[in-house]
């Protein structure tokens, strides 16, 4: 099938298409006129595209097609420069929505020319997904739907719940679009992280840190920044995250299970886990959760005795471990109760 | 197990693993399998690797296992520890026991049997000789059995190339060696699912967590005619057709069908629909489908809860267990028998036997030893 060419319009709503990349070179854009009074609003639109991600929100503006790709492109470099994690996830989460909206809408109103240039575009160019028109439903490989939608929570995803026929899940269009959220979050996600950091004219540079200060100023994400101080061994598995490498899974099963039993949430024991080469956020939220006993047998685990870690090779004993059994005891003394007090912020 | 019985056990599996290696059979994708065995007398063995057809059969004439696994998945390192294995994908299996099917046979042919002192019983209770509450079920599986499992087996088939559009030559039927089925899918597509994606489809065939919101039926539905338009028809596909069919012979029913769901409430109509479900769905053991890192009875290999083999079933319709899996010798050996019912293999009954020693074909001496209910003599 020969490709389907996106028209300039559509590069608005769907700005991480490669092809707003090669529109861009086309106009030219140096990183260096960005200090020029002209661009200030393209900076200030990359900022507010920032800030109604974090908020939450879908940011729906749809202005001309160069304020809109050159601020998506301004906010993945503003992003990847502040260089906090959860960021960056907020705001890819943000992006994939706003994309969600687009695609939701477009699916229910285009033409059949129109929508096919959209399921051939992004869903089988990017996600490599089949999706195939069938009387105004759409319909995918059940292989295709099960490794996304087996992750999903609500009874309503599960396959017995679907209609299925012949290898084929059938799907209204909003079901179809919400099939890939994730892939787009993590697509939008990759795209940060490969953003080139040259020299940053000053004008972004100032907005970085206005974001900084904004973001630090967030209770929710203060937490990030304190260091709590962790057991040696856990200490040791985030060391060998943060150099993105890949722990074994005892040493996984460890951080887990230690974090959720000091009161972390689900969400934030997968943020630690971002940074590994092999990180998958649909399977490592399912097997976080499978810890929690949310899951499966819903047998919850508890995070294993020193004992058990020092036979797996990941105990790194310090004088601060002094005679406890447990890591979770670290820094709490022999003996002594109750759950971990809230990190104060 | 004592002495003289394992040394008969051990024997006629060596000859059979000897002369009919044919038997067995290479697993696709053989060098990227993990195989394992259960040793008679110490444990399991796992983690093994076999190049080839023959180097497989050298093992097990050598070592004659109890019982041979190889691994639904393949893998980078089959030999190496589970976490650095690296999985590449696995068949999707499924199995049938008739065991779990609850049927009224069972009664006739479950006996009781003390693990402390090898009394047979034919009721669920503690021992009568020795008081043990260590007490273990073993069923000798009759005809009506089998044929129940055959009922789930074409269930399950015709749920998977009907809705899950899975070939019929990507599926193969065994039996498992004593009371039911195993189904291998080999489905490219398939093969790269993870365990959550297993479950659900574990769930598909089983008819587990159906939603009456799947059938148009929602908490607060009320209308009558706002329901209708959602609520399935006998020719829909998939579950909702599957639904439909059990609650109605025509679509002209459709209407007094929705009246008595709305009056009786969603919470009734939800069980209603989930003993639907089940009765139309295959009775599997789920946690086999959802396991990717198990190692299953290999095929043509024996089960030495019976002696039986697990053989491939082409025509499920004619086959005969007792006849194809029944592979061990003739010859006559002596046995005292504690207790029995009756059974069936190959062409001959067996049966029923109380306290008494006898002659037996060794593939008959050794399915009562296998069971717990004789020993040799
Ligand atoms: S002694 Fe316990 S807490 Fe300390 S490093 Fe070893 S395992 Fe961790
Ligand atoms: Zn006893
Ligand atoms: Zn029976």
């Amino acid at each position: 099938m020969s490709k389907i060419e996106f028209g300039k319009g559509d590069l608005a709503k769907y700005p991480f298409l490669t092809e707003a990349g090669q529109y861009l070179k086309e106009l030219d854009y140096s990183l260096a006129e960005f200090d020029e009074q002209s661009k200030m609003h393209v900076i200030e639109r990359a900022y507010e595209r920032i800030i109604t991600a974090l908020d939450g929100n879908i940011y729906r503006e749809l202005d001309d097609l160069d304020t809109e790709v050159v601020s998506f492109l301004i906010a993945l470099i503003m992003v990847r420069a502040l260089g906090v994690r959860s960021v960056s996830r907020k705001y890819s989460l943000g992006e994939a929505r706003r994309t969600e909206m687009f695609l939701e809408q477009e699916l229910k109103h285009e033409s059949e020319e129109r929508m096919r240039a959209i399921l051939t575009g992004i869903f089988n160019d990017l996600f490599s997904i089949d999706v195939i028109q069938e009387n105004g439903k759409f319909k995918v490989k059940v292989a295709d739907y099960l490794k996304r939608a087996s992750y999903f929570h609500d009874n309503h995803w599960k396959l017995v719940n679907r209609t299925v026929n012949n290898g084929f899940v059938y799907l209204n269009s909003d079901e179809t679009v919400r099939l890939i959220r994730d892939e787009l979050t993590l697509y939008i996600y990759d795209k940060i992280n490969k953003m080139e950091l040259r020299q940053l004219p000053e004008a972004i540079k100032t907005k970085v840190n206005e974001l900084r200060n904004r973001v630090v100023k967030d209770a929710e994400f203060k937490r990030y920044f304190t260091t709590t101080k962790y057991p040696p061994c856990v200490e040791h598995v985030l060391q060998v995250l943060s150099k993105g490498e890949n722990p074994p899974h005892s040493a996984r099963f460890l951080l887990a299970t230690y974090m959720l039993s000091i009161g972390k949430t689900v969400d934030e024991v997968c943020n630690f886990f971002e940074a590994a080469p092999d990180y998958n956020e649909r399977v490592t939220r399912y097997q976080v959760e499978h810890l929690t006993g949310m899951r499966g047998s819903g047998t919850k685990y508890t995070c294993p005795s020193c004992e058990k870690v020092a036979s797996d090779n990941n105990c790194y004993r310090t004088e601060e471990c002094d005679g406890i059994v447990n890591p979770v005891r670290f820094g709490r003394g022999r003996v002594g109760s109750g759950r971990a007090k809230p990190e104060s912020g | 197990m004592e002495e003289q019985s394992l040394n008969l056990v051990k024997q006629s599996f060596k000859e059979f693993y000897f002369k009919h290696s044919d038997y067995v059979e290479t697993p696709l994708r053989i060098e990227e399998r993990e195989f394992g065995y259960m040793q008679f007398d110490n444990g399991m063995v796992r983690h093994l690797s076999f190049k080839d057809k023959g180097e497989l059969n050298v093992h097990l004439v050598k070592y004659i296992p109890s019982d041979v696994y190889c691994s639904c998945a393949y893998y980078i390192n089959p030999t190496a520890p589970i976490q650095e294995k690296i999985f590449k994908g696995a068949d999707l299996i499924f199995d049938i026991d008739a065991d779990e099917l609850s049927l009224t046979c069972m009664k006739e042919h479950e006996v009781w049997i003390c693990n402390n002192c090898g009394n047979v019983m034919t009721l669920k209770q503690n021992c009568t000789k020795c008081e043990s509450v260590k007490i273990e079920k073993v069923s000798l599986a009759c005809d009506n059995c089998i044929d129940a499992a055959k009922k789930e087996v074409k269930k399950l088939v015709s749920l998977l190339h009907e809705d899950l559009g899975i070939q019929e030559k990507e599926i193969k039927i065994y039996f498992s060696g004593n009371h039911g089925f195993h189904l291998h899918v080999y489905s490219k597509e398939l093969e790269q699912l993870e365990a959550p994606s297993r479950a659900d489809i574990a769930d598909y065939v089983a008819g587990n967590n159906l939603i009456p919101e799947a059938v148009g039926i929602r908490r607060n539905s009320k209308s009558v005619r706002e329901v209708i338009s959602r609520f399935p028809t006998i020719d829909d596909i998939g579950w909702r057709g599957r639904i439909a069919r059990v609650l109605m012979k025509d679509n002209k029913e459709r209407p007094r069908i929705v009246k008595r769901i709305l009056k009786n409430g969603y919470s009734q109509f939800k069980e209603e629909l989930n003993r639907i479900a089940r009765e139309s769905g295959a009775h599997i053991d789920p946690k086999v489908t959802m396991d990717i890192h198990r190692v299953f009875r290999l095929q043509g290999t024996i089960n030495s809860k019976s002696g039986l083999a697990k053989v491939p079933c082409n025509n499920i319709d004619d086959f005969d267990p007792f006849t194809s899996a029944c592979v061990l010798a003739e010859d006559q050996v002596n046995v005292h028998v504690r207790y029995s019912p009756k059974f069936r293999l190959r062409e001959n009954s067996f049966g029923p036997f109380k306290e008494q020693t006898i002659r037996l074909p060794t593939y008959a001496a050794v399915y009562l030893i296998c069971k717990g209910l004789a020993t040799a003599v």
